[in-house]
């Protein structure tokens, strides 16, 4: 290598603007391959909304550039939780909606019409590009630009992240990862500069993630944490306090303005630490300002007595407002992080749904790769520099861990902070070991030279670089090591693109099979039912199933429903469980008194397809019997041998269950006689199916996942319905046989006398 | 309705004989119908009446004009009518009388390709579309049952004139036909049911009773019915492209589903691919040349469509989401591209002359109930005229405003009520003026925005607002 070379290289001044242009050119790079990346599924499949709640936000967004902001803001839904409806406007987190509206009439405004389906599809992945850019921002504050490009270059792919992030996922969490990460990037700028307009900033930012995903709660405490953690190591300093002090009352006061959280942040437990460290560091502040006037001697005293008085005036300040309740205890989602057994036993709805389970050690590596191996060096490195910035990361990476631990879905709160570590990991082992020149012993000149010139490429912040050169002398064991490093890189690369492509490019409303000659088949049956009750049933139709399936029926379907994804009245969740759970007589009587008109249910048993609702039939079950456990047991849903059976041995009250019958009506007749079988559930079916009284069936789909039943009306003779199909079938009365039959028989008997 | 007898028409034929009262409408009685052949088509899912006639001229002076009214009672109504010499092929106008007196009847002027001497005879072919006169008996039959189509008629074409000799044929759609009315000459034979020949039909009269025949047959194919379509024709200059895009609001206007759908029966039968009353797929012919296709709906893309495009044909086939039975309905989108030079003609100066399908569609028998076809041309397109090939009856003009527009471009929007898919494929032709200068507008709008965002920039970027050093 010649001298002029390595001197554009090495002299920083001569070469910044080459520098800056590299950057931006690779951050762009970077963003573009995030935003590629997360484009599997719609070119596999088309511009769709995936999953469940992204069809709310979709609806939402719907209707926001629809009524404008006002009516969205009061928009009082009637078409969902009938007859209970729900206050949507009040009741939602608007800040990606009202993203996805600003982004649709700025677009208007160069006059570029797109549909905002089109932006809401692809408004994850164009974040993505945008948090890549916010991670370089946090990790260039930790180390340098090198680590930040790496870091947003882990970002932008990692496979935890874009689990959230695909295109079509059109969730919170599409935008609040940015959020997230640059409320942390301004954080981290004022704690630096101690500046109130970086913590004005921050708090802006706070605010917008605060409207935007309930995940906010970890900002609020992350960041006094940090604080705290600061004051106790005793680094408290005037820089902290103007940058805590004006990003929590700013923060504060604008989160309030968002009506779903109004008057949360002084009212619950989740935000109180933020308002005790708040005052703990007037206290601090002041204290410091009294050590200035006051002697030491008396000082400690006095410094003593205050501890002391404010320890118990602020702790029984806090049990007696938690008691008598002005302050809210901890809520059941909260508890569920500390104990993951509570919300099994207490809150069965939170433990129902999958990305609230704790997650599996194979899924770390998963989701992040060499990442979570780099992960504990980075923590490490921090330990070694530890300035303010650095124990930032170590607070967060220890709170994120544990989160991550607990519930699947929190994997997404880790994954940021994995890739800011391992970024400064891996540059720092790149800084090491890319040193072309090796330090040469005999001439001492040139040694510190070089040493100079290692301080300032390393940023100068390493212990190792303030110690005279320390440096890799062998050329063999620098290349392996890049080698090594290189190849992990590019296995890296190749692990992200498959679990995306293979794991998370699903929109999971469209199933995709392959053909016997490998073409691609479209399993549609979703859209196609929910299509046919939007083309075929009146428009103020109810239409009840699953809460699952609430939020498509609303996106899709257009059509009222009794429950959905958003789960706020459990009772009404459970009156759904019990009439899917109880026999007909009891269901029909809840079905009529909530006027549903048509009943939905998911069956996969034909085709294999396990996220059915027998599968989920036990936590309808639970969830009913939280609430009428006289009513509905779990148990009876057993075999005596304890198993969960639907086949010839299944128990009767499953057997005479609403779900049971409806998931099975008529499906033995598409086989031949003896041979019907479950495919998800590996079971033989009796060949004689169950009977439906109450309920006709509407629609099935074309490989049956989607059942459609409508509720029979009361009949016109004043018969029951048992009644009624015994007297079609030509039966005599009292001569019965079957359940459903003896059931009939009697009812039967009643309505001839009338 | 087999009851009737020679008795009771000959006596109705009296009583309008005595009465000779004429129609309210006061047609002059200056002709005969020398030879009437109606011919009514039933194998559509609308009415095809086809009426040849031989007329002559009875009184002393040179004709021009001939009535003639058809019936459309009830939810019925006339989609088109269209008439010509039938020996020389010249076309001539029909018109629409604007009277309403003589319900059911809906009379229409003809003006004759050539002006009618006394004495002489002009053989004219008249052909209208007749929509909603067809009802499903029974209205509601099981998903696998076979579905069956009644029609009435009068006996005798209603004509304002003196008939010396008539004959009604009426086609069915299979020869499956359980009911038919019959008179005296009535034959049938296949899926044709002939009435007549009659000799000396006297004169239409609103107020005499009239005999009517029906005939229920069997349809196999379903009732398609286009509640609304709307249609954009999008020329683009610098992309030399012709982009169609058509939105369905579709219906089935058979027999009504008696129970709820079965899957069950539905899978079973269907390997068998029986007839059936329910709409399963529907087939697009489209130009040659035709790319790019799409089918989609109101939740997106629809899989179950196949694109076929090579230099003979181009055929999209499409299956909508689920069959779609008496009563239900459908919405769905179908789009596609064409290379614009073969639509497209530079004509003198700035004039261009475009000639594109005013209404394509399905292959299956159709009738719409309103069209809305939009031709959007480029942005600073003046000057707009056009020839239509089939009666507008509505137009409106305007801007429409879409990707990187200033202005938004010329459109106009040409509204058809009640049509029927015998008037598809026939050309439109528009001609309209479109300078340089106007096309060159987009690219220096762009060019002169982003020059601006620049120099903001550049202005922003220099001002310092930093207090103090």
């Amino acid at each position: 290598m010649s001298t002029a070379k390595s001197k554009l290289f090495k002299d920083p001044a001569s070469t910044e603007s080459v520098r800056s242009i590299l950057r931006v050119v690779i951050l762009l790079t970077i963003a573009a391959a995030a935003v590629a990346s997360r484009l599997f599924s719609v070119i596999r499949f088309e511009s769709i909304i995936h999953e469940f709640d992204p069809w709310f936000n979709f609806r939402a967004s719907k209707y926001l550039v629809k009524h404008g902001f006002f009516d969205f803001w009061n928009w009082f839904d009637d078409r969902t939780w009938y007859p209970l409806g729900r206050v949507t406007g009040g009741t939602l987190y608007p800040g990606l909606m009202v993203t996805s509206g600003a982004i649709w009439h700025a677009l208007r405004m160069i006059s570029l019409p797109v549909d905002i389906r089109n932006i809401c599809v692809l408004l994850a992945p164009g974040f993505s590009g945008l948090t890549a850019f916010a991670t370089y921002l946090f990790t260039k504050e930790m180390k340098d630009s090198g680590a930040g490009l790496l870091a947003a270059a882990f970002m932008g792919i990692a496979p935890g992240y874009i689990s959230r992030s695909v295109a079509g996922s059109y969730d919170n969490e599409a935008i609040a990862i940015f959020l997230l990460m640059f409320t942390f990037y301004l954080w981290i700028k004022a704690a630096k500069l101690g500046s109130a307009m970086w913590g004005g900033l921050c708090a802006l930012f706070y605010f917008y993630m605060v409207s935007a995903w309930g995940g906010y709660v970890f900002i609020t405490n992350l960041i006094p944490l940090h604080v705290f953690v600061l004051i106790l190591m005793g680094r408290y300093s005037g820089r902290i306090y103007v940058a805590y002090s004006s990003w929590y009352a700013l923060g504060t006061l604008a989160s309030m303005q968002v009506p779903f959280v109004g008057f949360l942040p002084v009212k619950t437990s989740e935000h109180m630490a933020a308002l005790g460290i708040f005052g703990l560091i007037q206290l601090v502040a002041f204290v410091d300002y009294l050590r200035g006037q006051v002697p030491s001697k008396q000082f400690n005293t006095l410094l003593r007595a205050l501890v002391i008085l404010i320890t118990v005036v602020a702790f029984t300040g806090l049990v007696t407002l938690t008691v008598t309740g002005v302050i809210a205890p901890w809520s059941g989602r909260f508890y569920s992080l500390w104990d993951t057994g509570y919300a099994k036993i207490h809150i069965p709805i939170i433990a129902s749904v999958s990305e609230h389970q704790p997650t599996a050690w194979p899924s770390f590596f998963f989701d992040l790769n060499m990442l979570i191996w780099l992960f504990p060096a980075g923590v490490y490195l921090c330990f070694r520099q530890l300035r303010d910035e650095h124990v930032f990361i170590i607070v967060y990476s220890v709170m994120a861990s544990y989160f991550a631990g607990v519930m699947v879905r929190l994997m997404l709160t880790l994954t940021p902070i994995v890739c800011v570590t391992a970024a400064i990991t891996v540059s720092s082992i790149f800084d090491t070991y890319l040193e072309i020149d090796s330090p040469e012993e005999q001439d001492e000149d040139s040694d510190s030279k070089k040493s100079k010139k290692a301080k300032e490429l390393s940023g100068g912040g390493f212990l190792s670089s303030k110690a005279p050169f320390i440096g890799i002398y062998s050329i063999t064991s620098k290349i392996a090591v890049i080698a090594a490093f290189s190849v992990y890189l590019v296995l890296f690369v190749l692990h992200c693109t498959w679990v995306t492509s293979n794991a998370y490019s699903s929109p999971s409303v469209v199933l995709a099979s392959r053909m016997p000659d490998g073409s691609q088949h479209i399993i549609d049956d979703f859209r196609e039912a929910y299509y046919w009750l939007r083309k075929n049933t009146p428009s103020d139709a109810k239409i009840m199933s699953w809460w699952d399936y609430g939020y498509q029926i609303g996106g899709m379907a257009d059509r009222t429903t009794l429950v959905d994804n958003n789960t706020w009245n459990n009772t009404h969740i459970a009156t759904v469980g019990k009439a899917m759970a109880s026999r007909e007589e009891v269901s029909y009587d809840i079905l009529r008194k909530h006027e549903v008109d048509y009943v939905l249910v998911i069956f996969g048993g034909l085709l294999g397809y396990s996220g059915d609702d027998i599968n989920k039939f036990l936590w309808m079950v639970r969830i009913a019997e939280g609430v009428w456990p006289a009513e509905v047991q779990e148990r009876k849903f057993f075999t005596a041998r304890g198993e969960y059976k639907v086949d010839a041995e299944a128990t009767d009250t499953m057997k005479n269950s609403l779900m049971y019958k409806m998931s099975y009506y008529k499906f033995a007749s598409l086989f031949p006689p003896g041979s019907a079988q479950d495919r998800v559930r590996g079971a033989k079916l009796p060949s004689e199916g169950p009977v439906l009284h109450t309920l006709d069936e509407a629609f099935t789909s074309e490989n049956w996942i989607v059942r459609i039943y409508k509720v029979k009306d009361l009949d016109q003779f004043g018969r029951d319905h048992f009644a009624v199909s015994a007297f079609e079938a030509g039966k005599k009365k009292g001569k019965k046989t079957g359940l459903a039959g003896r059931a009939g028989g009697k009812k039967g008997r009643r309505a001839v006398r009338i | 309705m087999r009851s009737s007898n020679s008795r009771v028409s000959l006596l109705a034929a009296l009583l309008l004989a005595a009465s000779h009262l004429g129609s309210s409408l006061n047609v002059p009685q200056v002709y005969k119908n020398t030879n009437l052949l109606r011919t009514i088509d039933a194998s559509k899912a609308y009415i095809k009446e086809t009426i040849a006639v031989i007329i002559e001229n009875t009184s002393d002076k040179p004709q021009t004009e001939y009535y003639l009214p058809l019936s459309v009672p009830g939810s019925s109504a006339v989609s088109y009518v269209e008439c010509k010499d039938k020996k020389e092929g010249t076309p001539c106008t029909a018109e629409a009388v604007d009277d309403t007196t003589d319900y059911p009847l809906q009379y229409y002027k003809i003006t004759l390709p050539k002006t009618l001497q006394p004495k002489s005879q002009i053989t004219l072919a008249v052909t209208a579309g007749i929509t909603g006169a067809l009802t499903p008996i029974p209205a509601v039959i099981g998903q696998g049952d076979k579905q069956f189509l009644s029609y009435t008629a009068a006996k005798f074409v209603p004509s304002p004139y003196f008939t010396e000799k008539q004959k009604t044929k009426f086609r069915a759609a299979n020869g499956e036909i359980p009911d038919y009315t019959v008179f005296e000459h009535t034959e049938k034979s296949g899926y044709i049911v002939t009435y007549g020949p009659y000799d000396n039909v006297e004169p239409w009269k609103t107020d005499a009773q009239i005999d009517e025949f029906t005939v229920r047959f069997e349809f196999t194919s379903p009732v398609i019915y286009m509640e609304k379509l709307e249609r954009d024709i999008e020329v683009s200059h610098w992309g030399n492209n012709l982009a169609v895009e058509e939105r369905y609001w579709m219906t089935n206007n058979g027999a009504k589903l008696r129970d709820q759908f079965s899957r069950l029966s539905w899978a079973t039968t269907s390997y068998y691919n029986p007839p059936t009353a329910a709409i399963k797929s529907l087939l697009f012919p489209l130009r040659v040349g035709s790319k790019d296709a799409y089918y989609t709906d109101e939740v997106g893309n629809v899989s179950t469509s196949k694109f076929r495009s090579d230099s003979r044909e181009a055929i999209l086939d499409i299956k909508p989401r689920f069959p779609i039975f008496g009563g239900w309905n459908y919405s769905f989108v179908v789009g596609w591209n064409n290379d614009l030079p073969a639509y497209l003609r530079h004509g003198k100066g700035d004039e261009y002359i475009l000639k594109v399908p005013l209404l394509q569609g399905p292959s299956q028998s159709t009738s719409y109930g309103k069209v809305e076809v939009r031709i959007i041309l480029p942005e600073g397109a003046t000057d707009v005229k056009y020839d239509s090939p089939v009666v507008i009856h509505k137009e409106e003009r305007f801007l429409h405003k879409t990707f990187m527009d200033t202005l938004g471009r010329t459109s106009i929007k040409l509204t058809i009520d009640n049509v029927v898919d015998e008037l598809k494929n026939r050309d439109i032709i528009v001609t309209y003026n479109y300078s340089t200068l106007a096309a060159l507008r987009k690219p220096l709008v762009v060019l002169a925005s982003v020059f601006s965002l620049y120099i903001v920039t550049a202005i922003l970027g220099r001002i310092d607002l930093s207090i103090g050093k």
